[in-house]
């Protein structure tokens, strides 16, 4: 181009030359080169957290920067060496935390690591089995610490499932797993998460979880069995079983009742406590107890009458033998006779007990007397059993006591007093409780007597449908005579 | 020591494209064309040292996150597996495989990390010359050489790239088996681009250029 500039022309001022100052584009890539880089290492530096120093039994499957530490799922820290302790009895492993886990590095966390296994209870750490084992952490809250020792097991509740937390009181863990079910009606609805003893020895407890969606079934008032394996009664009535789930048989389980309406009581918190009874009939029992009446019974002798045993009025059991001891003279036996709450209105100031076992029925049986005298049931589970008056005495208190005869006289046999019990309870009971389910998986909390009313308007709307469907089928009949004819 | 006669001194310029050898009418012209090609013509390549001084510290600085950083995580069955270039290496090695992880040793470790030095050598003896060193003859021509070979070679590091992205793509079987990427990648990637690039903007003719001023 500067070619065709001709020299003929006087000479121009030269164009001064400016050398560029400032610096050139191309010392951005350095600069952010080293921004990039330095933001990066600055970013490792900050994630870094605390160096924990971890000893473990067993170091298979442990490798060095890949095993993971996983808490909640979540990986906060990372195996960096592993290796044999000095005294060759242990694993060290050096890891290196997250900076979000400090809390890891704190006295009172605890490492184990994962892997695979398989039990009744289930499968757990199934994953590890392709994807190598990881080692799981409970945060701790003491002091710092470097130095842990691994535990065997995961500690209590790690394990976390969205739902209920509940806490049980057992005396003991009976067959009892982790992952064994709790039960609503036979219907899995939760499980067992852990258990621990407690701390002064004197029983287990044990940590559950209900899953989201039945928690609502738990109260207040809702009553907690051990449901375990097969329960098996031979009585005169015959041989007895009676098994929840197959997986309860199997693995044991929790099964619970929740009573209906109001007497549910108010709905509960996470980590509620319940006393976890050791069968249906200790909550049946309990309940009895605080809602009958308990009458102490004076004897010379315990005769066969035992715990459990029956207590039956005209043949009918209405309670049941609590417990026996000696008299604070050791001069008698004191039995203790639970009345179940609807017949407790039957024992009266006068009324009068004797015992009914079977060993008294068959030294009755030399008298030619007694023979028939209690039903086969008592005769065998023996008992005692009781009547009163045809003229009826006041009802009693809590704890009164009463002699117990040997054997009835002929005349108390004949008694027929009209005592009006809370039998008529009994046959709504069942139909509350059915409504009662029914209105709380509507989620509504219905007092019993509203449910009534409403059970009688369904059913008179239910009654309505059904004359009504009945009308139509009935014209649809009609409807389509003609046309059958037609054919 | 003295050189004949230079284009720079004679007043004509070299196409570096079409090799056309043009009069220059005055060296400090900014911008001057071939009259054949049409393609720009330097007298040197325009800053070429502060260029590649810039663009040397870049690599190096990238060096560092491309060999510390996973370049990709192989992750199996939910088993992430991160792998630096040197714990590739290191696994070759193990593995009996020592003529393979010799190459990608070579190629991705030891030939950027050369690259760098080697241009790093040659602007400090430019600098050098600059300030009055006057290296002799045989030595101005290994460097030239070592310019020529750091040139030549430095192709031939996006070997690993082609195979990463080629792996990456390729190996996605969901959970079962994955590679994805990570950030050594990305930075291993850009030392052997930005090394090329500084490769590029060196002018060899700069190792030479004193001599011409005696």
């Amino acid at each position: 181009m500067s070619e065709n500039e001709t020299a003929e022309t006087p000479p121009a001022p030269k164009a001064e030359v400016r050398k560029r100052r400032g610096i050139s584009i191309v010392w951005m890539v350095p600069i952010i080169a080293a921004v990039v880089a330095g933001g990066l290492w600055l970013q490792a530096l900050q994630s870094r957290g605390p160096m924990v120093t971890v000893l473990f039994d067993d170091g298979s499957s442990l490798e060095a920067g890949k095993t993971k530490v996983l808490f909640e799922g979540v990986e906060v820290g990372r195996v960096q060496s592993v290796e044999l302790s000095e005294d060759l009895k242990s694993v060290r492993t050096e890891i290196r935390l997250d900076e979000s886990a400090t809390q890891m590095a704190l006295d009172g966390a605890e490492y184990w690591v994962v892997r695979p296994s398989i039990g009744i209870g289930g499968i757990s750490g199934l994953e590890t089995l392709v994807s190598g084992s990881y080692i799981g952490v409970v945060p701790g809250q003491g002091s710092k610490k470097k130095e842990f020792v691994a535990v065997g097991q995961p500690p209590m509740a790690t394990t976390r499932i969205p739902g209920l937390q509940l806490k049980f009181r057992s005396t003991g863990l009976a067959s009892l797993e982790v992952g064994s079910p709790i039960a609503f009606r036979q219907i899995q609805v939760g499980e067992i998460t852990g258990y621990e003893l407690r701390e002064d020895r004197s029983g287990v407890d044990l940590t559950a979880v209900v899953y989201k969606r039945h928690a609502y079934l738990v109260r207040e008032h809702s009553k907690f069995w051990n449901a375990s394996g097969i329960n098996m009664t031979l009585g005169a009535a015959g041989l007895e079983f009676k098994t929840q789930s197959l997986a309860a048989v199997l693995l044991g389980g929790i099964s619970f009742l929740t009573p209906s309406g109001e007497r549910a009581g108010g709905s509960v918190a996470d980590g509620v406590e319940f006393e976890l009874f050791e069968d249906l009939d200790a909550v049946h029992r309990e309940r009895r107890i605080k809602n009958g009446l308990v009458v102490i019974l004076e004897s010379g002798s315990a005769g066969s009458v035992k715990k459990g045993d029956p207590v039956s009025y005209r043949e009918v059991k209405v309670g049941q033998v609590l417990r026996q001891k000696l008299g604070s003279e050791s001069s008698k036996v004191l039995v203790y006779v639970n009345i179940w709450p609807k017949y407790a209105p039957l024992v009266r100031d006068n009324s009068v007990f004797w015992n009914a076992s079977g060993v008294k029925a068959h030294f009755g049986l030399f008298s030619g007397l007694d023979v028939s005298l209690e039903s086969l049931e008592s005769l065998i589970a023996g008992g005692i059993a009781f009547a009163t008056p045809d003229d009826p005495g006041a009802p009693v208190p809590n704890n009164s006591y009463f002699k117990i005869a040997e054997k009835p006289e002929d005349r108390w046999l004949d008694w027929a007093p009209r005592i009006t019990t809370a039998a008529s309870t009994v046959f709504k009971a069942p139909v509350r409780v059915l409504r009662s389910g029914v209105d709380e998986l509507k989620g509504s909390n219905t007092t019993a007597t509203a449910t009534e009313t409403e059970t009688a308007q369904v059913e008179q709307e239910e009654n309505e449908n059904r004359e009504e469907r009945r009308e139509k089928s009935a014209r649809h009949i009609g409807g389509h005579r003609p046309g059958h004819r037609g054919f | 020591m003295s050189t004949g006669q230079t284009a720079r001194r004679a007043g004509y310029c070299s196409c570096e494209v079409c090799e056309l050898l043009v009069a220059v009418p005055e060296p400090d012209l900014p911008r001057m064309e071939c009259p054949r090609c049409r393609s720009t013509l330097h007298l040197r390549r325009p800053n070429a040292f502060s260029r590649t001084v810039a663009l040397v510290i870049a690599g190096f600085i990238l060096y560092v996150p491309a060999n510390l950083y996973p370049v990709m995580t192989i992750e199996l069955v939910g088993r992430p597996d991160p792998n630096t270039i040197f714990t590739g290496v290191k696994e070759l090695f193990q593995s009996g495989m020592w003529e393979i992880g010799l190459l990608v040793f070579s190629a991705s470790i030891l030939v950027p990390l050369l690259k760098l030095v080697g241009l790093s050598y040659l602007l400090i003896s430019v600098y050098r010359a600059r300030r009055g060193a006057r290296p002799g003859r045989k030595l101005r021509r290994d460097r030239t050489r070592l310019f020529r070979a750091i040139e030549f070679v430095g192709r031939w590091s996006m070997l690993d790239m082609f195979l990463l992205s080629m792996l990456v793509a390729l190996v996605r079987f969901g959970a079962i088996a994955s590679i994805e990427p990570g950030i050594g990648a990305t930075s291993f990637a850009l030392v052997v681009v930005i090394t090329m690039f500084a490769a590029a903007s060196f002018d060899p003719r700069l190792i030479w250029d004193d001599l011409e001023e005696v």
